[in-house]
């Protein structure tokens, strides 16, 4: 009897055991689309949030102190860069206090380095020009073929965190730029 | 043969289970090697692409990016920045700025801010005016790497009590602090030298923050007042403090903050003037000063419309607790051939009551760079034997761009048992360099 009891109920236990989670990379960006990028690219391998709304202007989202709980956790900060979020990136960076994603930090992504940058003012330059960029044109995520450039950069930097999904990234990066 | 199907049984469906949570090297290393041969091939298509791109002068779609140039920093410079904060006061029964100005330059702030090192920042805040010289308004070192998301900060800093005390004196959003803080804390807030230590948490899911300090000494020394042993001697007399803050989001556009903190050290109080000649050198004497508040923050600015539109509403509430009765020097006098000795009630001219105070200060926003204020400030005003004083004051702040503020500001005062009186203040603030964001 008891036997009878064993041989149900242990293969039902075996089936139930928790499976080892694999851990999956958590990614924060800046805006919306680079979110949607990086869900493109690392689909189900990675958790991905993000700080403003699209429907925000991102040169002033308010550094809230619930972004640093998103924050202080990420394995990758993937942001614009070229300034558009210098009024509260440094404060959300700082209160998150993550090594991993402070400049210099391996999870610290300016999407800026994959694109040929615009609009770099010349001469001399000071605020009498108004909003200037001084390091040129932040909105440069407007081209679809700098999206490509973002979704290579995003690949990149998901398999050298996580070369076990290596493969994965891209081949989602591969269909994304087919979507393209 | 029973227990062999069982046993078959057993490893047939447990296979799935125990396949997933073994680590599939296989699967592993056929990623790695993909990766590596991936990196090749774009290694490769790289080197045809930037040497196609240096003859194809039109350019090409999808072409990865040149190289965009050196470091924006190749020197390592700090960062550098200045604000200026100018005051005019047209009050009709005269000029109520320290020292009596009606136009003055209250302050020059120069900040010098770096990261130092991969484990530290630094940052400088120097304060400038006529009155006081150069005095250094905050000098501290931030760590950036020590683990469980604890922050440390080594130097002089703004104390964490309350909620506008962290905020600068030229970035506040009315010309001067509350009537309570600068009572309370000081005319300029109150700053701290010695250890900030913080950690935030979240295990209701919310953000809360605990930060303590320990410092040198809570306020700073009167020159006047000698003590005969410094306040500070045992480690009982340095200055400790405690904030717990916590913050929720009501809504996407909504948030509420409501924090508590408390503060207790030993201050240099005075020795009443009439019985000073009986204490040689010594002026003052140490007594222990604790000061317990609670500060609210509701601020709502929708998303979309959130340069356009905004509110806030801010309360903070305070009570200072005065040692009752102090150890008082002995004094050098004879009760036979002097005057009598004075008692130590008698002989110690500090606080011997406790004092509160509390402001409530709201602003919404009219325009995209106007807003109107608001301030009711009620206090318990030790500088007059605790007598109230009730002042309602309101605020038009214009910002002609993110680096300069133009305000203006009209407050009555009323002071129990004195007259009403009439203020009118005119500021503008202006930001020179790259001015870090001050805190939420």
């Amino acid at each position: 009897m008891i036997r009878r009891i064993a041989y149900v109920l242990l293969p039902v236990l075996l089936a139930l055991a928790p499976r080892a989670a694999q851990a999956q990379l958590k990614v924060v960006t800046s805006t919306t689309d680079l979110y949607d990028i990086a869900k493109a690219v690392g689909g189900n391998r990675i958790t991905a949030t993000h700080i403003g709304e699209g429907y925000q202007d991102p040169h002033f989202i308010e550094a809230k102190p619930s972004f640093v709980l998103q924050l202080r956790n990420a394995d990758v900060w993937a942001f614009v860069g070229l300034d558009l979020e210098i009024g509260w990136m440094p404060l959300l960076l700082d209160g998150a206090r993550n090594p991993k994603i402070r400049p210099g930090g391996s999870g610290y992504l300016d999407a800026s380095a994959a694109v040929p940058v615009l609009d770099r003012p010349q001469g001399n330059l000071d605020r009498s020009m108004g909003d200037v960029h001084p390091l040129g044109n932040p909105h440069y995520w407007l081209d679809p073929e700098n999206g490509r450039r973002i979704a290579r950069l995003f690949e990149a930097k998901f398999a050298q965190l996580d070369p076990a999904n290596a493969a994965v990234y891209d081949r989602n990066e591969r269909a994304f730029e087919e979507r393209l | 043969m029973r227990t062999t199907r069982f046993l078959v049984a057993a490893l047939l469906l447990a296979a799935p289970a125990a396949g997933a949570q073994q680590p599939d090297s296989a699967a592993r290393a056929r990623a790695r090697a993909d990766s590596v041969a991936k990196a090749v091939r774009d290694s490769i298509a790289l080197m045809k692409e930037l040497g196609a791109a240096v003859a194809d002068t039109t350019g090409r779609p999808g072409t990865p990016a040149a190289p965009q140039g050196g470091p924006t920093n190749p020197r390592l410079l700090p960062d550098i920045s200045a604000v200026g904060d100018f005051v005019a006061d047209l009050s009709p029964e005269g000029s109520t700025q320290e020292g009596g100005a009606r136009l003055g330059v209250r302050e020059v702030e120069l900040a010098v801010q770096a990261v130092v090192d991969p484990y530290f920042r630094g940052d400088i805040f120097l304060g400038l005016n006529d009155l006081e010289g150069i005095a250094i308004e905050q000098a501290y070192l931030t760590t950036t790497s020590l683990p469980n998301q604890i922050e440390a900060r080594l130097g002089r800093f703004l104390m964490p009590f309350g909620k506008q005390n962290l905020t600068h004196r030229h970035d506040l959003h009315t010309v001067e602090y509350p009537y309570v803080i600068q009572r309370l804390l000081g005319a300029e807030g109150l700053k701290g030298t010695g250890v900030y230590g913080s950690r935030v948490f979240s295990p209701f899911g919310f953000y809360q923050e605990l930060q303590v300090t320990a410092v040198d000494h809570l306020s700073d020394p009167v020159d006047s007042l000698v003590t005969g042993e410094p306040v500070n001697k045992s480690l009982a007399g340095l200055g400790f403090s405690a904030r717990v803050r916590n913050y929720v989001d009501l809504t996407e556009a909504q948030n509420v903050e409501l924090s508590f903190s408390a503060m207790t050290g030993r201050r240099a109080q005075p020795i009443r003037m009439a019985y000073r000649s009986l204490y040689g050198d010594v002026t003052g004497m140490a007594a222990r000063q604790s000061t317990l508040g609670a500060d609210v923050t509701y601020r709502w600015r929708p998303l979309q419309q959130g340069i356009y539109q905004s509110f806030i509403l801010q309360g903070e509430v305070m009570r200072q607790l005065n040692e009752r009765n102090p150890t008082v020097p002995a004094p050098q006098c004879d009760p036979v051939l002097s005057t009598p000795c004075p008692t130590p009630a008698d002989a110690y001219a500090g606080p011997t009551r406790d004092y509160s105070g509390a402001y409530l200060f709201a602003r919404y926003q009219t325009g995209q760079r106007s807003f109107l204020g608001a301030r009711y400030d009620w206090l318990q005003d030790a500088e007059r034997d605790g007598r109230t004083l009730n002042a309602g004051s309101v605020y038009l702040e214009w910002f002609p761009s993110e680096f300069s503020k133009l305000m203006a500001g009209y407050e009555a005062a009323k002071p129990q048992d004195a007259t009403l009186l009439h203020r009118l203040l005119l500021q503008a603030t202006f930001a020179l360099g790259p001015h870090k964001p001050h805190p939420f």
